[in-house]
């Protein structure tokens, strides 16, 4: 329970937060549905975690980590695991998840979570490689071979389109 | 336009046009009745299940106590576990070709990533590949077994090997496309350990193949992976514990984390013998420590293990691999030539001894 202090500022927090948690969760997760529960479930941890959020000096990164965590580590454990037995992607997801329509955004929600999860820190947040490293507990050179694989199939996918 | 760019481009613009609905009540989240009542009809099934399945579990033996081995000096011969030393993997003293980024192992068996993220189980030098493994094995498994006798992985249908006979046998699991189910951890006896997650709710259970799953008792806590310091539960302040799973009892052994909510894997590793606690967050500093931060399980109090006289610790190398003594085979530095050394660390002694070079 927090403070009503705490309370009157978290709230404030989570309700310029919002949006921009939003879409950063809709990036992630693909889905209107999903992203809505990420973004929530995000918040309601951040609040059960006020005082450490507080603490770390830039709360939208403390919260874009929570955001990260919570995606990775529970929404898309079922793609996850099959890529590590089976070892090949699935094919691009069709354009019907989703009525927002891009050139390449078909091709991003095709991408692996995990690659997809480095993609949007990288380009989107425009994190360093060695920041990404740290909020995903990775290597530097993992980010770095992820978002290379990542890039690539892009590539090639947009190379098929577009011939 | 680079395709850096192109992507970038095109986020922005997804984002841009993402329709933002009105912020959601943000309470703690608490079961609806429909939920209670779905819980409790599938709660009956599995107590008829459960009896059976404790009335057939007589083969799982009780958790083991902790043995405390004691340590009278620490030797300085190379380790017999398996371990990476500069991204070569030695098993049993021998090098195992190849370069490589992670071990764990259970008794005489390893499971081990390699760089081209191939991951293989093994005993000696003999390996059985299981496929790729993008991030590292505590994300998403295969995991071994404490004793080293299964490996187990998959989602909605899990997958394990019999590492004594090589046979692998696929069991499915009850979740379903809506309500993941997967596989966390596997026992020494074959029964899989799994989670099956819904939106604010998460139940774990013993998977043993060909009988009901039964629900563990996991006090609102559910198993999440495993690590080397052992299966893991996230309670429901967020923190992580090794624990023991007997039946449907969940027994927690000691904690290795402190709830940080950005925390992907635990903070702190356990040692085999269950005695000792190494805070991970020291592999994260830029310093050199002369001083392990080692604890102990039993009452919490600092233990310090100091580095060879003329050395500090490189964290930076590899936390570490705990051997089943207690001690811990780590990397030191020596600060004036930058030259590297495997050392072996006995917190009951509270020393550390070069290791022989190989």
């Amino acid at each position: 329970m927090l403070a009503a202090d705490d309370d009157a500022d978290f709230s404030a927090y989570a309700a310029q937060a919002w949006a921009g948690l939003y879409r950063r969760a809709f990036l992630l997760s693909g889905q209107h549905a999903d992203a809505e529960d990420l973004a929530q479930q995000t918040l309601i941890r951040a609040r059960r975690h006020w005082a450490k959020v507080v603490r770390a000096g830039s709360q939208d990164a403390y919260v874009t980590r929570i955001l990260t965590n919570i995606y990775l580590s529970s929404l898309r454990r079922a793609r996850v695991g099959r890529e590590v037995l089976r070892a090949v992607p699935d094919s691009p997801a069709e354009s019907v998840l989703s009525p927002i329509h891009g050139e390449l955004w078909p091709h991003l929600l095709g991408l692996p979570p995990r690659q997809r999860a480095v993609v949007v820190l990288r380009f989107y947040e425009d994190l360093a490689e060695r920041d990404v490293a740290e909020m995903l507990g990775i290597s530097v050179g993992t980010v770095k071979s992820t978002t290379h694989k990542a890039l690539a199939q892009l590539r090639l996918a947009l190379g098929k389109e577009l011939a | 336009m680079s395709i850096e760019e192109l992507v970038r481009a095109e986020l922005r613009s997804v984002a841009e046009q993402v329709e933002v609905p009105s912020l959601p009540a943000l309470d703690e989240p608490r079961r609806d009745w429909r939920v209670v009542v779905v819980a409790a009809a599938a709660a009956l099934a599995l107590v008829v299940g459960g009896l059976a399945f404790l009335l057939n579990d007589q083969d799982d033996p009780p958790a083991r106590p902790i043995e405390k081995p004691k340590i009278e000096h620490v030797n300085s011969s190379a380790p017999t576990i398996p371990w990476i030393n500069g991204g070569r993997l030695f098993v049993g003293g021998r090098r195992i070709p190849g370069r490589w980024l992670e071990v764990y192992s259970g008794g005489d068996t390893w499971l081990a990533r390699r760089s081209d993220t191939r991951v293989f189980w093994g005993r000696g030098s003999r390996m059985h590949d299981l496929g790729k493994a993008q991030f590292p094995l505590p994300y998403d498994g295969p995991y071994l077994s404490r004793g080293g006798r299964y490996v187990g992985i998959g989602i909605s249908t899990a997958t394990l090997v019999d590492t004594a006979t090589g046979r692998t046998t696929r069991v499915p699991l009850a979740g379903s496309a809506e309500i993941e189910e997967w596989v966390a951890g596997v026992t020494d006896t074959g029964v899989i350990l799994s989670t099956r997650a819904q939106q604010n709710a998460a139940e774990s259970f013993a998977v043993r193949p060909g009988r009901p799953p039964v629900r563990l008792r996991t006090q609102g806590g559910r198993l999440t992976r495993t690590t080397a310091s052992g299966l893991l539960l996230n309670d429901p302040q967020g923190n992580d514990w090794v624990v023991d799973v007997v039946g449907s009892r969940v027994r927690r052994v000691a904690r290795v984390s402190d709830g940080d909510p950005t925390a992907i894997t635990e903070s702190a590793s356990l040692s085999r013998d269950r005695q000792w606690l190494l805070d991970l967050g020291w592999a994260k500093d830029r310093d050199e420590p002369t001083t392990l931060p080692v604890s102990a399980v039993d009452d919490g109090r600092p233990v310090p293990v100091s580095a060879p006289r003329g050395w500090v610790f490189a964290p930076q190398l590899a936390p570490g691999f705990w051997e089943p003594e207690g001690t811990l085979v780590t990397f030191v530095v020596r600060p004036e030539n930058r030259e590297y050394r495997a050392a072996r660390c006995a917190p009951a002694l509270g020393e550390c001894v070069l290791l022989e070079e190989s």
